[in-house]
């Protein structure tokens, strides 16, 4: 053990940075998050209330389901996008193009998510750019609501969240060389089957951190659904953020928060388990 | 092999953090929860700090809504007395209450809660230290005074200076809604289907409230009372989502959706409607027959207020007649400052819309116990999730 410990002494240098990062922003945090969650707001004693309020809601409970069917849908959505793009960025684009191509996938990220989901209220409003440009074209003649429906919180956070699929896969299918789709046609396969065979089975690791990172990044969302959303936008975080804000009852709000985190924790956790695949491995 | 063992050394690393996290953290605690613990040690916290103002003046630390500091103000405060005004917004008085209370009122001098919260919030939370009424120039403030210290008191200590006041009621816009405005009810009208916009707050509960013949005041002081006015209210205002276009957050969200016309009638405070009113006569500020609904903003001084001094001097600065006619002639809102006025414009649209029997009919905010929070917190959360 001290012998492995000595040969990763470097190793241990360049952890450093990252454990106090992730000792002082989410250990310590969660810790005090997990304590807060088991105390009553009002008589400041250990309780189960918090969680056993969350369960005996229908109203907490279908938000919640509500949500995390969404942050799955839009993850799968996001993938169906952005597998092809990645495929067509790293696999079919010559050099030139594909820097082209992939300042275009980065360059909104330069700007605030705050700011984008703006930018799609100015374009999707009733007085808006898309309206505008439908009338323009003839296709209808009266302005046309976009904004505050379910699927524009959808095309919100797959723009949003986008990225984050696209950088891991395109690594993945980086290191797929070439020649092995090239020997899978020579043998015989077809589109189809070398995708089966060949391509998705390679570049599963990227798609299971990319799913994973998307994956969270939607159900810990606040801004995007809230703004696009409208009158029926009710996401989990901003009940956690009643609960916080509104009601002054931390405790409430922690347990809520605990119960997000494990939620998600054991979707990954399962999805890795089906697919077979570990952590290490997809990293 | 390999990866595996980067793994592990991940994981001690972890828990290695983890530990070392968790003794630092017994250490910690002792001398935190004393803090927590007693709130006259708040107030005793400023005083090494009062060496700072000797320096240059110092910072003054403002948490208020937008429009009560405008910047010609805060440049002349900072000519005058060399302190310099650091200032942040907030949107609601639970916000306000929320950013206090994490950090036992440390970090702000100076804020504005909405008179209602003042002494409940001191009840629960002890953001706020009480007034030393020595320091503040009372002459240059009008009549209310003395009601919203007495409205401010806890304990025998008042918290709190009348500041300004306004009501919130309905803005329409009178060419594509002519007849909108004589009752709350308009804003729940199928004629208007789409083109309605109020906030899913307090002041939207208590208009519906209004609206159908309740009485949230008188129903305040028990639980199950205000809880029953509640859900009638939250019955109204579910048949009604199907006609709201949008439940709106600020006033400038608001105010872009009347320009363009998205919607024609919306909730709106007074002084908005009157700025709005102002640019485009198309906008009017309407009081319909329920009355209505007033707020009375202060000034108050956090428990953990570093430049104290700062604070009343800039209570003082702001309600001489001269600066809060400023506010009054930018914004529309009315000061407590005895004698301020805004200009002539707006003068005569605060008269058009609060004549003499709609001002006497105004429902002011009352203060609320926790449980009334909740409940209407409840109210806003299932409105959002009905379908």
């Amino acid at each position: 053990m001290l012998e492995k410990i000595k040969k990763y002494r470097r190793l241990w240098g360049v952890l450093i940075p990252y454990l106090i990062w992730i000792g002082v922003l989410f250990v310590i945090p969660h810790i005090k998050l997990f304590g807060l969650s088991f105390i009553d707001y009002r008589s400041d004693e250990i309780t189960l209330g918090n969680y056993s309020k969350f369960f005996s809601s229908p109203l907490y409970r279908r938000v919640f389901l509500r949500t995390g069917i969404f942050a799955i849908a839009t993850t799968m959505l996001t993938l169906a996008i952005s597998f092809p793009t990645a495929f067509i960025i790293t696999k079919i684009l010559g050099k030139t193009m594909k820097s082209v191509v992939l300042l275009a996938v980065i360059l909104p990220y330069w700007i605030s998510e705050l700011i984008r989901a703006f930018a799609w209220m100015v374009l999707l409003r009733e007085t808006g750019v898309v309206s505008y440009m439908l009338q323009v074209a003839g296709i209808t003649s009266e302005n046309v609501e976009f904004l505050y429906h379910n699927g524009t919180i959808m095309v919100g956070l797959i723009y949003t969240s986008m990225l984050f699929m696209i950088i891991p896969i395109m690594n993945s299918l980086d290191s797929l060389d070439d020649s092995l789709i090239e020997a899978a046609y020579d043998l015989g396969g077809n589109f189809w089957s070398t995708m089966k065979e060949v391509i998705i089975p390679h570049s599963g690791p990227g798609i299971m951190v990319g799913s994973t990172m998307v994956f969270m990044l939607n159900l810990g969302n606040y801004v995007t659904v809230t703004l696009l959303g409208g009158k029926n936008s009710l996401w989990f975080t901003e009940n956690i953020y009643n609960q916080f804000i509104v009601r002054f009852n931390q405790n409430q709000g922690a347990a809520f928060g605990v119960i997000l985190l494990t939620f998600s924790v054991l979707l990954v956790w399962l999805s890795l388990k089906v697919t077979k695949q570990d952590m290490a491995g997809a990293m | 092999m390999k990866k595996s063992n980067v793994l592990i050394v991940v994981v001690l690393g972890l828990i290695f953090s983890l530990f070392a996290v968790s003794c630092g953290k017994k250490e910690e605690a002792a001398p935190a929860a004393d803090a927590g613990a007693s709130e006259e040690a708040a107030p005793e916290e400023a005083a090494p700090e009062e060496a700072a103002p000797e320096e240059a003046g110092g910072v003054l630390r403002m948490l208020t809504w937008e429009g009560y500091a405008p910047e010609e103000l805060v440049e002349k405060f900072t000519a005058d007395t060399g302190i310099k005004v650091e200032i942040s917004y907030i949107g609601d008085n639970n916000e306000l209450i929320a950013k206090m209370s994490a950090t036992h009122g440390v970090g702000y001098d100076l804020v504005s809660p909405t008179l209602s919260y003042v002494a409940t919030a001191q009840e629960s939370q002890g953001i706020y230290q009480p007034l030393d009424l020595s320091k503040v120039n009372t002459d240059q403030i009008n009549e209310s005074l003395d009601a919203v210290l007495e409205g401010s008191t806890f304990e025998g200590e008042p918290y709190a200076i009348p500041f300004v006041w306004g009501t919130t009621a309905m803005i329409v816009n009178t060419e594509l809604a002519p007849d909108a405005g004589s009752t709350y009810m308009d804003l729940c009208d199928p004629q208007y289907e789409n083109r309605i916009s109020y906030r899913s707050k307090y002041d939207t509960l208590y208009m519906f409230a209004y609206a159908q013949g309740l009485d949230p005041e008188a129903a305040v002081g028990n639980e199950d009372d205000y809880r029953a006015v509640m859900d009638q209210v939250l019955e109204k205002l579910i048949e009604c989502k199907p006609y709201v276009r949008v439940y709106w957050d600020s006033r400038q969200q608001v105010e872009d959706l009347l320009k363009k016309e998205e919607i024609w009638i919306a909730s709106s405070w007074d002084a908005s409607a009157w700025s709005m009113s102002l640019e485009d006569p198309k906008f009017k500020y309407v009081v319909p027959e329920e009355g209505a609904v007033g707020w009375y903003d202060t000034l108050a001084i956090s428990a953990g207020a570093e430049n104290v001094d700062a604070a009343y001097e800039w209570i003082n600065f702001i309600l001489a007649k001269e600066n809060a006619s400023v506010i009054s002639a930018q914004t529309g809102y009315q000061t407590s400052s005895a004698g301020a006025a805004g200009s002539d414009e707006m003068l005569a649209l605060v008269e058009e819309s609060l004549p003499p029997e709609k001002m006497s009919n105004i429902n002011w905010y009352f203060p609320k116990p926790d449980y009334a929070t909740d409940i209407e917190a409840d109210v806003e959360e299932q409105l959002k999730a009905a379908q």
